[in-house]
């Protein structure tokens, strides 16, 4: 059974239920097999569903995040074009990733970013206001779950707000679903703004992300400026994607459950709704192509030997279902007491730089949200919701509402 | 109970500093975990467990 390649993978999802991860890659987490997944590029990586295996593997140095290496198996036509050759804190192993990230860390440490909360509240609130003077039904993805995110990345990097229907087209193609060319297309035309960017922020410095590194780590030659360009260009793409879509996903799921909605609604209590937080974050795991790397020596993982030179994926949706972890996974329990133990941000080293900013995002601006429109329901049929499958990251593509 | 974090092994995720500020703080320059309390109350043992098991580094021991 060796040679038998598993054909399901990101797998489709029950058309019953969007939210729960594919049957197949539940089956075969249950199994507790390791199977290789048949990708296009004939490197057919192992797919580990577990949440035990997938946190080792994460963590375990043997396995590399350097899409450069020998058998590296890439997500798709979209990544290879265009984030696959970048050289940043995605793609560095240690010791050079330790290095970069000492750099950018400082910038998101969980101290750094509070100082953030006024404006974020701000940005949410004004969002708000907006929809609430705007024509119904209105669209909750584009006005209110994309624009959030967007416009506090811009306000972290010191970007323009201007400029962010630009990149967030070109972001979206970057890494959906689209075509080598297309990818290819939009990941340039990222690079040429993000060179002009940086080349901007080095005549002209402002009070962000940017100006402050070039200051104090591009200047004395700790980051090459080739470095910075493919850092700034991966906050951009992975910088409001993944909060823009847990926040809408995390919406819809609340409006299937309206007991649990007007809990989250109604509560003064800050605990219970972080604690919401992480369970929408495990339950929704929405990041459904799952994190790659590749064995730099044998290894092994599940008592499967894994070869040097072979890639392996780690499903984290199905991890954040793994009933060894998590009793009942499948439902939705906001007091579930080990929620934070998911692994939606990842595990290991790699683990998201961003993670506390999109915290940040999402313990304020679900429950405003809520109280801001307390009649909010779907303008259309559950069913009619349609989901992208092949993006990297799962989300609503439209959430069409009312209030 | 005795607390030991590995600041070499850190990696800097924040993710102890943001469950339990009065025990883990972070560097301001590098993120790196700073132990504020290496003796706490046995009262946060559960708490203390969970921040070790949640570390993505493993870079928490609780013990004793």
């Amino acid at each position: 059974m060796d040679d038998e390649l598993f054909d399901e993978f990101p797998g489709k999802r029950a058309d019953v239920c969007p939210f729960d991860p594919p049957p197949a890659l539940t089956s075969l987490r249950e199994s507790g097999r390791l199977v290789r997944v048949r990708s296009a590029d004939g490197h057919n990586p192992w797919l580990i569903t577990g949440y035990q295996d997938g946190r080792t593997a994460l963590a375990d140095p043997a396995f590399s995040a350097d899409p450069t290496m020998p058998g590296w198996s890439e997500k798709g036509d979209a990544f290879r074009a265009t984030l696959g050759t970048d050289k940043n804190l995605r793609t560095m192993d240690d010791p050079e990733h330790a290095a970069q990230k000492r750099m950018l860390v400082q910038e998101f440490t969980v101290k750094r970013l509070s100082a953030m909360q006024p404006a974020i509240r701000k940005i949410v609130d004004d969002r708000l206001e907006e929809l609430a003077v705007g024509p119904q039904p209105a669209d909750l993805i584009s006005q209110f779950t994309m624009q959030v995110p967007i416009v506090v990345i811009c306000e972290l990097l010191g970007v323009p707000y201007e400029d962010s229907e630009f990149f967030a087209e070109r972001s979206e193609k970057a890494i959906g679903d689209s075509t080598y060319e297309e990818a290819a297309q939009a990941g340039a035309d990222l690079r040429e703004y993000v060179v002009d960017l940086v080349a901007k922020r080095e005549r002209e410095p402002n009070d962000g992300l940017i100006s402050r590194i070039i200051a104090q780590h591009v200047a004395s030659g700790a980051m090459s400026r080739r470095e910075l360009i493919d850092t700034v260009r991966l906050l951009i793409i992975a910088g409001f994607e993944t909060t823009a879509n847990q926040l809408g996903m995390s919406i819809l799921v609340l409006l299937q459950h309206p007991d649990i909605l007007a809990e989250i609604r109604d509560t003064d209590d800050e605990a219970l709704i972080n604690n919401a937080v992480e369970e929408l974050l495990r339950f929704l795991s929405i990041v459904h192509q799952g994190r790659r790397r590749v064995a730099v020596r044998d290894v092994e993982v599940a008592g499967c030997p894994i070869r040097a030179g072979q890639p392996i994926i780690v499903a984290a949706n199905t991890g954040d279902r793994d009933p060894a972890v998590f009793p009942n996974p499948d439902v939705l329990d906001i007091r579930r007491p080990n929620a934070k133990a998911h692994v939606a941000f990842g595990y290991g080293i790699h683990q998201c730089l961003g993670q506390h900013l999109s915290r940040m995002e999402l313990r304020y601006a679900i429950p405003a949200l809520l109280r801001r429109f307390p009649g909010l329901q779907l303008a259309v049929p559950f069913d009619e919701i349609s989901f992208k499958e092949g993006a990297t990251v799962y989300g609503a593509a439209t959430l069409p509402v009312r209030w | 109970m005795k607390l030991t974090v590995d600041q070499h092994r850190c990696v800097s995720s924040g993710n102890c500093a943001l469950a339990m500020p009065e025990v883990f703080d972070q560097r301001d320059d590098d993120g790196v975990v700073v132990l504020l309390d290496s003796d706490p109350p046995d009262a946060l043992s559960a708490e203390l467990r969970e921040a070790e098991d949640m570390c993505p580094a493993q870079a928490i021991t609780v013990g004793g």
